[in-house]
């Protein structure tokens, strides 16, 4: 643990909930962090989002997750050292983005990629990130997104079967959860993504909802309202009032005709309504959409060039052109 | 478990400013729902003493053993009203209790766990305080309610429990289903024996174990309590004998024994702080976790109770969506809440703020305890590779058990450095 005095506070980035987010330069390396600085009080201790985030950041190593590098307490004051990003999507959108904040559909295949990427490794990792959102998701100057903020996210492999039915901010927050579910999973974090994503090409929020109500009425409204028919077991949950108007499901590719049949027929699979039938995080990366991003093309490529490479060898081999000391195999 | 509120130890506990930032809505609804208990499980234990801090430690009739050495080191009169965390509210409450308390040791019951009989500089006081009124028959009525398996240990244990201890302070506060370490043992001294127990002490061999669910989540609380309990105890028997007098004083140790037995402690923890099952054993592996990485840190007698309030409050808060806040764990705990926060940092550097245990190891952790406490067995599994887990679970329990012993040899905890425990002197 290094002292907070290796690290010099510089402007403050934002205010949170529970913290106050500085930009910081380490004294001896001259490199910029990020200084996430959380208030302790006797009463509350140590803020079980602070636990949360520490603890779930740690067991995370991956390009599309934000690294924290150092936490650093003293009595009164917890603070969580990671790497400086630019800035969050959100603003991304507003300062980068056209004239409503949209973003150019070769970025936005990027950034889906990378978010998809980071969730699924949390969630091969057991984790839920559970607070999905423009704000929390960190891009660098080099156009590398990185997931950030798990105050709300938990480990789900062991059976602590406590799930807060107050999780994700209302916009990108699944209709399951709305509905009350205390048994939703990994898909609550797709259906956010899904959002994120129609966001990005329009520069809107998809489902701007003031309240619970709100909020799915107006995603019945744009995919249609269910019932036990289409979503068997619906009436059965905590929050569910059989609603007055029932909304047949518009086209997606008439509503957001910015976005190209592929990427449709991917965003129509993370808002699928009943969380059973929505695409995980890793069928989505493998979703034809992606096909032609430059990484998976050349992830595509590699893997392409490394067989050739190995039929060479084999050739080779066979070709008899063994060295001496290696014969034995 | 939303549905069961545990007991929010005072009104406090339900202000709003309690924590609940993030998941606002496990923790909030009980307090709000049960108020009606808030009272009773006040009165209970405040009524003795009215420090919020105190616990009164609810003490089972079973506490006879539980005479807690106190070390000549560190010994000061036990009748000072001390708070240092956990026993101080002890303490007081003894001597508030007095009249309850303080009778002979009403029955030679051996506890399960080691406690803190084993401790070397203990010196003879007067037995602990029982609760008044059923001090005596008390025991032999709940013994009666024990399971078989707890006669078990008991009979194995109770050679452990030497008699030199001291009781100190115990609380008197009675605690209703305390499922109490036996009192098989007639060997304490000065134990009344209750013809119940008696009667019973025949049985132990005889009844069957009782099977536990494969699935741990699945498992009554209050068995996985009696679970680690037993574990505790004897990892702490190790420990004490090893380690006691040697080694560093961490912020964990007490200056003196706490008078509430690890059993009762942790039915506590667990009935009051709402612990259920996967939290229970995130705790047994925290104390892998912590003694891998701070070897200076031993369970033993006098690190065991904060240890315990500490990583229940962690695991709680780190893992589960409903959670108290602090207040709330410190009351349960008997530790104040100034000293928890502290500790609850502590605990978190030390582990690395790793908290989150491995789905697997949780399964094996089980398994072992299960394996390891007398009159506890698995359900017939269906025909799976039995064998596999079960060595895995071995295998498992094997190395917590190297790894204590081996905290305890190179032991730094230690009795007579124990003079300036933080604790005491926070209070």
């Amino acid at each position: 643990m290094a002292k907070p005095s290796a690290f010099q506070q510089l402007e403050k980035l934002g205010e949170g909930t529970y913290a106050t987010v500085y930009k910081g330069r380490n004294r001896q390396t001259g490199e910029l962090v990020a200084l996430k600085e959380i208030h302790l009080d006797s009463e509350e201790g140590t803020p079980s989002t602070a636990i949360r985030e520490i603890s779930l950041m740690k067991e995370l190593k991956h390009e599309n997750i934000l690294s924290l590098v150092d936490v650093i307490h003293t009595e009164n004051k917890l603070m969580l050292v990671s790497e400086f990003m630019d800035m969050d999507l959100k603003k991304y959108m507003d300062t980068r983005g056209g004239d409503r904040g949209q973003l150019d559909p070769a970025t936005i295949k990027s950034f889906v990629y990378q978010l998809l990427r980071g969730i699924a490794y949390c969630h091969e990792k057991r984790i839920l990130h559970r607070d999905l959102k423009p704000q929390n998701l960190l891009i660098s100057k080099h156009g590398v997104l990185k997931l950030a903020d798990f105050g709300l996210a938990r480990a789900f492999g062991i059976p602590v079967n406590t799930f807060s039915a107050e999780v994700v901010t209302l916009w990108y927050r699944a209709p399951d959860v709305l509905l009350g579910s205390r048994t939703y999973n990994t898909s609550i974090d797709i259906w956010s993504i899904g959002c994120i994503m129609a966001e990005m090409f329009t520069g809107r929020p998809l489902f701007p909802g003031t309240t619970n109500e709100d909020e799915l009425k107006r995603i019945f409204r744009l995919l249609g309202t269910p019932s036990e028919r289409t979503w068997p077991g619906i009436s059965h949950l905590p929050e569910y009032k059989p609603q007055t108007t029932v909304y047949p499901a518009q086209d997606l590719a008439q509503v957001l005709p910015q976005i190209d049949p592929l990427g449709i027929d991917l965003l129509k699979g993370m808002l699928q309504l009943r969380p059973e039938k929505r695409i995980s995080a890793a069928d989505a990366l493998r979703h034809a959409w992606f096909y032609d991003l430059p990484q998976v093309r050349a992830q595509a490529q590699l893997l392409q060039q490394q067989q050739l490479h190995q039929q060479a060898q084999m050739a080779r081999t066979y070709g008899g052109t063994v060295q001496g000391n290696q014969t034995g195999y | 478990m939303l549905t069961r509120s545990p007991v929010p130890a005072s009104p406090s506990n339900a202000s709003p400013r309690s924590g609940f930032h993030s998941f606002h809505y496990a923790p909030v609804p009980s307090p709000r729902n049960s108020p009606s208990r808030v009272p009773a499980a006040l009165s209970r234990r405040q009524s003795t003493s009215s420090l919020p801090g105190s616990i009164a430690s609810p003490s089972p009739f079973t506490r006879p053993k539980r005479y807690v050495g106190v070390d000549a080191a560190t010994q000061y009169s036990p009748m000072e009203p001390i708070n240092y965390a956990t026993g101080a509210p002890l303490r007081r409450v003894a001597s508030s209790g007095d009249a309850e308390g303080f009778a002979p040791p009403p029955t030679p019951g051996p506890k399960p766990m080691a406690l803190p009989e084993e401790r070397p500089a203990s010196t003879s006081q007067p037995p602990p305080p029982v609760k008044p009124t059923k001090s005596v028959p008390g025991p032999s009525k709940q013994h009666s309610r024990l399971q078989s398996q707890h006669q078990h240990q008991q009979t194995q244990t109770s050679d452990s429990q030497p008699e030199s201890a001291v009781a100190q302070a115990v609380s008197p506060t009675k605690r209703r289903n305390s499922q109490g370490p036996g009192n098989a043992s007639t060997a304490s001294p000065g134990a009344v024996q209750s013809p119940a127990t008696l009667a019973k002490r025949p049985k132990p061999e005889t009844a069957p174990p009782k099977a536990l669910p494969q699935r741990y989540e699945l498992c009554a609380v209050e068995d996985v309590v009696v679970l680690i309990a037993h574990m505790l105890g004897e990892l702490i028997e190790t420990n004490d004998a090893l380690a006691l007098k040697s080694g560093h004083l961490t912020r964990f140790h007490s200056r003196t024994a706490p008078g509430i037995s690890v059993l009762d402690y942790l039915h506590r923890l667990a009935k009051h702080a709402t612990l259920t099952p996967p939290l229970l054993l995130s705790m047994v592996y925290y104390i892998d976790r912590l003694c891998a990485l701070y070897p200076e840190f031993t369970i033993n007698t006098l690190t065991v109770h904060r240890f315990l309030i500490t990583a229940a409050t962690v695991a709680a808060k780190g893992l589960s969506d409903a959670f108290w806040n602090n207040s709330t764990y410190a009351r349960v705990g008997g530790v104040r809440v100034a000293e928890l926060k502290l500790l609850e940092l502590e605990f978190l550097y030390r582990v690395d703020w790793k908290i989150v245990p491995n789905p697997e190891v949780l399964v094996a952790y089980y398994r072992g305890l299960v394996e390891r406490c007398p009159g506890y067995t698995l359900e017939a599994e269906d025909e799976l590779g039995d064998e596999e887990v079960d060595e895995d679970s071995s295998a498992v329990d094997e190395t917590t058990d190297e790894d204590d012993s081996g905290t305890a040899e190179s032991s730094r905890v230690t009795g007579t450095t124990l003079l300036g425990g933080h604790e005491a002197s926070n209070g």
